[in-house]
């Protein structure tokens, strides 16, 4: 049931967010709000969750309802920062789309649906490009998205072939599971920006919606890796020449991306391309997770699959938080950002111990059995070299911050509410007229609950805004409206002033003097009103506290807090439908084989798992075993 | 005996010639709905009819998608990149090798299924190595096609619940390419919000950005962004050939221009100014009026 509720809650915040989107106000809020559904929906799927549409089932597990629920979750905290920030409506109806689609996919027990349905959910992220390149440019950002897309589904169907298994006969199928493994490996390499093809991922800043890499760069990747991995230990576990040099191919993309990718993290100057960057040189443990074909390797790929969604999805927030609160995303011009903003700084922190942990945590170990599992020996030191590289970039991020600060940084507002006791205003001059009495006290607030009344660059603000006519302030659009206090906001709090009494915040001295009577007392509001309105009217503080909520659920995830170890141990219906299908055509090499001989193997469900679990774990499955699968009958008739 | 197998996978690869040759928008849709149709008709057994209804309608939605956006918006397809004959032969030749060569045995599906499936990826390579985005969208949706029948010929039928996801995926594809193709989008200008900037000033610069395409070149790309400031009172009449609309240059004639005509707009807002060539139809491009 809460399978179907969070498709249809999908489904339907989706059109909804679609279809209003141009109009405004049931579509800005439709995708949050099925973003918010969608959460609430996910956290009840678990494993006697099931929906059956034909002869397919949908068998939810408890890693599919963390999954989703984080996906869910993440996706709600950065369409928050993006109203806030006030980028609308577009990126909620994509991840909605997309998460219906990868809830299909990590729950159906039937391969060729899963690839097919995370192949769908691929096809999202073209509602984020908004903006066109420049003809001459070397990178077209939608001819980048469309074959993007394109590529993705090619190689998921093509990674169907192997992975449904079918009875050939033939003297070696070692080129279709090669075929098979190369698709996945792409798939998963080009949708998530890896080294070859990170130079679209990197431009997403100039043609993608503000917070569009969550999407393009997190959640889809995850989804696909999600995929990936299931077949890893399974269908591509046996070793022959040509699977191994796939494998080889895979690892060298992988390690080009952990190192190059947090290289290029390290020198680059925007926001967004550091951000683009760290999220590509972590998607690298997702490409040697498939590398590793080993069982031992699905627990901590998919423990780092939940922290990568909840950080990552942090960090694109905290990169666009910070953009907004000071109008740039030049590294060089926010020098001094952590002064103004010290609650953005700690989700950086609270950010970059999600990714990395330290010994002992369950993220740090995940990594580091990934790379143990999927490298040989001799390249085990790229995990200590990834390591100190993501940790000098997020100590460069934070060196900045404390620097001294730019104009850029002192200039902005922060997230500090401060008040600074003023005279009272009169209720109405007599002088304003009907049409320009809610503007000067929309300024009035807005200039002093907003920002810090007593900075220059705030009076100078107000005065500007002073100076605006009424007309134009009508122009402004609906989000506008809702953005700034409204009149009837600003005259509820003035109220709310005057009944505690308080006769309003206190302007700053130098925006308009000469309204101030001279004989008026200065007076501070009441904290529960300070409290009120710093919270309604300083936009920064609510960015910056969303992200921080964000960074919070990064780290309970990544030290396996929330269920993820559980969730994470017990897998998915995918893995156990993976392993109920019969054992691929002996390779060429006869040395190995993945299974016991026909002879020893047990009658109805070949392989159980030595520890019950998928993953090796010595914990019972969550999922229903055996899961009915349609796959063994798809091959010729067996 | 004619098996419906046979037929379907011909029509299909039809289809896709239609699809990837053609520079009219709404022949690029009827050959996508070819196709997607005929498609799962190719396997053998026939899908449930409850499937292949699915798929019907998913055809129809796609097709309807793109002609209302492709006539919205005036966008055609640059057409073949090859020559009509040239697709025609990698057409052919490889559904004769998808004939007569199987690289997997026993097949689960028809051989006609593996034939048309190798065609459409062949026929889907060009498009995708273009620079037309509704060429690409078209080629990928071709190519997607073209694999879903090669898993029916190797794996076996799909289910029903795969037939769904297949058809998704390809609606999804066209949408995607719809959006993609947009003209509306806004030029990649990097545009950050000013310091202190407020959600309305940032909506203000994002959404409603005060540049707006020009003409388009080639591949559906802006060539020349204006400010809307610097057009006030002037009229954009765009020209365009027969058979063609403004959008989108073929490679055997120039590209459509944008010719700014400098006259009072107010005065005659509707002034059809004449045009030169063989055009036939004129498009006036006004500045958007702001969102309330």
């Amino acid at each position: 049931m809460s399978l179907g509720m969070f498709l249809v809650v999908c489904g339907t915040g989706a059109v909804l967010g679609l279809a209003d989107r141009q109009s405004g106000r049931i579509g800005r809020w439709a995708g949050p709000i099925g973003l918010l559904a969608a959460l609430a929906a996910a956290l009840f799927i678990g494993s006697t969750t099931r929906v059956t549409i034909g002869d397919v089932d949908l068998v939810g597990s408890q890693y599919s309802g963390r999954f989703l629920a984080c996906a869910a979750g993440s996706a709600l905290l950065a369409c928050l920062v993006a109203t806030a920030s006030g980028w609308t409506d577009r990126l909620a109806p994509a991840a909605l789309v997309s998460f219906a689609g990868l809830a299909v996919a990590t729950t159906a027990v039937d391969s060729g649906v899963a690839l097919a349905a995370g192949a769908a959910s691929a096809t999202a992220g073209a509602i984020v490009i908004v903006r066109s390149t420049p003809r001459g440019q070397p990178v077209d950002g939608r001819l980048a998205e469309i074959r993007t897309i394109a590529v993705v589904a090619a190689a998921l169907l093509l990674a169907a072939v192997a992975v449904l298994r079918p009875a050939w006969n033939a003297a070696s199928d070692a080129p279709v599971f090669v075929l098979a493994f190369f698709g996945l490996g792409i798939a998963l390499a080009i949708r998530s920006g890896a080294v070859p093809f990170h130079v679209p991922a990197a431009r997403l800043g100039h043609v993608a919606a503000p917070l569009a890499p969550a999407l393009l760069l997190v959640w889809i990747p995850a989804g696909v890796g999600l995929l990936a991995i299931s077949w890893s230990a399974t269908t591509f576990g046996i070793r022959n020449d040509w699977l191994n040099a796939a494998v080889a191919v895979v690892q060298t993309v992988a390690v080009a991306t952990l190192v190059l990718g947090a290289l290029a993290a390290l020198v680059h100057d925007e926001l967004e391309e550091i951000a683009a960057y760290s999220i590509v040189a972590d998607s690298g443990f997702v490409l040697l997770a498939l590398a590793s074909r080993s069982d031992a390797a699905a627990e901590p790929a998919r423990l780092w699959l939940l922290v990568f969604v909840a950080a990552k999805t942090g960090l694109v927030a905290w990169a666009a938080a910070t953009a907004r609160a000071f109008g740039t995303s030049h590294l060089g011009r926010l020098r001094g950002w952590l002064r103004r903003t010290p609650l953005l700084g700690l989700a950086l922190v609270a950010i970059a111990v999600a990714t990395l942990g330290w010994p002992g945590s369950a993220v740090y170990e995940a990594r580091s059995t990934l790379i143990r599992l999927a490298l040989p020996a001799q390249l085990q030191f790229l995990f200590v070299v990834a390591m100190v590289l993501s940790v000098a970039c997020y100590g460069r991020l934070l060196a900045v911050g404390l620097l001294p600060s730019t104009e850029d940084v002192r200039t902005a507002r922060s997230e500090r509410p401060r008040w600074v006791a003023g005279p009272s205003r009169p209720p109405r001059s007599p002088a304003a007229t009907p049409e320009t009495a809610p503007t000067s006290a929309t300024i009035s607030v807005a200039g002093g609950a907003e920002a810090e009344l007593a900075a220059a660059p705030a009076a100078g603000e107000a005065a500007e805004m002073q100076a605006v006519p009424a007309a134009s302030k009508r122009r402004r659009s609906r989000t506008a409206a809702l953005a700034l206090p409204t009149p009837a906001v600003t005259a509820a709090a003035r109220r709310a002033d005057e009944s505690a009494g308080v006769g309003s915040l206190a302007a700053p001295p130098d925006s308009a003097p000469d309204q101030v009577p001279a004989d008026a007392a200065p007076v501070r509001p009441g904290f529960r009103h300070q409290l009120v309105l710093a919270w309604r009217f300083n936009r920064t503080l609510e960015v910056s506290l969303v992200v921080v909520v964000g960074a919070a659920l990064a780290v309970a995830l990544a030290f396996g807090g929330l269920g993820a170890a559980d969730a994470s141990r017990f897998g998915m219906p995918l893995d156990t439908a993976a392993r109920a299908t019969p054992t691929p055509t002996p390779p060429p090499t006869p040395a190995f084989t993945p299974t016991p001989l026909p002879t020893l193997a047990p009658p109805a469900t070949a392989l159980p798992s030595s520890s019950g679990g998928p993953s090796g774990s010595v914990a019972p499955s969550a999922s229903p075993s055996p899961v009915k699968t349609l796959a063994p009958a798809r091959g010729n008739g067996q | 005996m004619i098996q419906l197998a046979s037929v379907a996978a011909l029509a299909t690869v039809v289809g896709g010639i239609i699809a990837v040759g053609a520079h009219d928008s709404r022949l690029v849709a009827l050959g996508l709905v070819l196709a997607m149709v005929t498609a799962p008709l190719a396997s053998s057994p026939e899908p449930m009819a409850l499937a292949i209804a699915f798929r019907v309608v998913g055809a129809l939605l796609a097709a309807y998608l793109l002609v209302a956006s492709a006539r919205a918006q005036s966008i055609t397809s640059e057409g073949t990149g090859i020559g009509a004959a040239a697709e025609l032969a990698v057409a052919a030749a490889a559904f004769a090798v998808g004939w007569f060569v199987v690289p997997v045995k026993p097949l689960a599906g028809p051989v006609a299924a593996q034939a048309a499936g190798m065609s459409l990826v062949a026929l889907a390579v060009v498009p995708l190595v273009g620079r037309d985005v509704l060429r690409v969208g078209s080629g990928a949706a071709i190519l997607v096609l073209g694999i879903s029948l090669l898993l029916e010929a190797w794996v076996g039928p799909a289910s029903a619940l795969q037939q769904i996801a297949l058809t998704v995926l390809l609606v999804g594809i066209v949408g995607a390419t719809i959006l993609l193709i947009s003209p509306n989008l806004a030029p990649a200008t990097k545009r950050r919000p000013v310091a202190g900037a407020t959600g309305e000033d940032i909506l203000e610069a994002t959404d409603e950005p005060g540049f707006e395409e020009v003409g388009p070149g080639p591949g559906n790309a802006p060539v020349v962004a204006e400010p809307l400031s610097a057009r006030a009172g002037r009229a954009l009449v765009s020209t365009s050939r027969p058979g063609r609309t403004s959008r989108q240059a073929g490679p055997a004639s120039p590209p459509d221009q944008a010719v700014p005509i400098e006259e009072d707009a107010t005065a005659r807002p509707e002034t059809h100014v004449p045009v030169t060539g063989s055009s036939t139809r004129a498009r006036r491009l006004r500045p958007r009026e702001p969102r309330r």
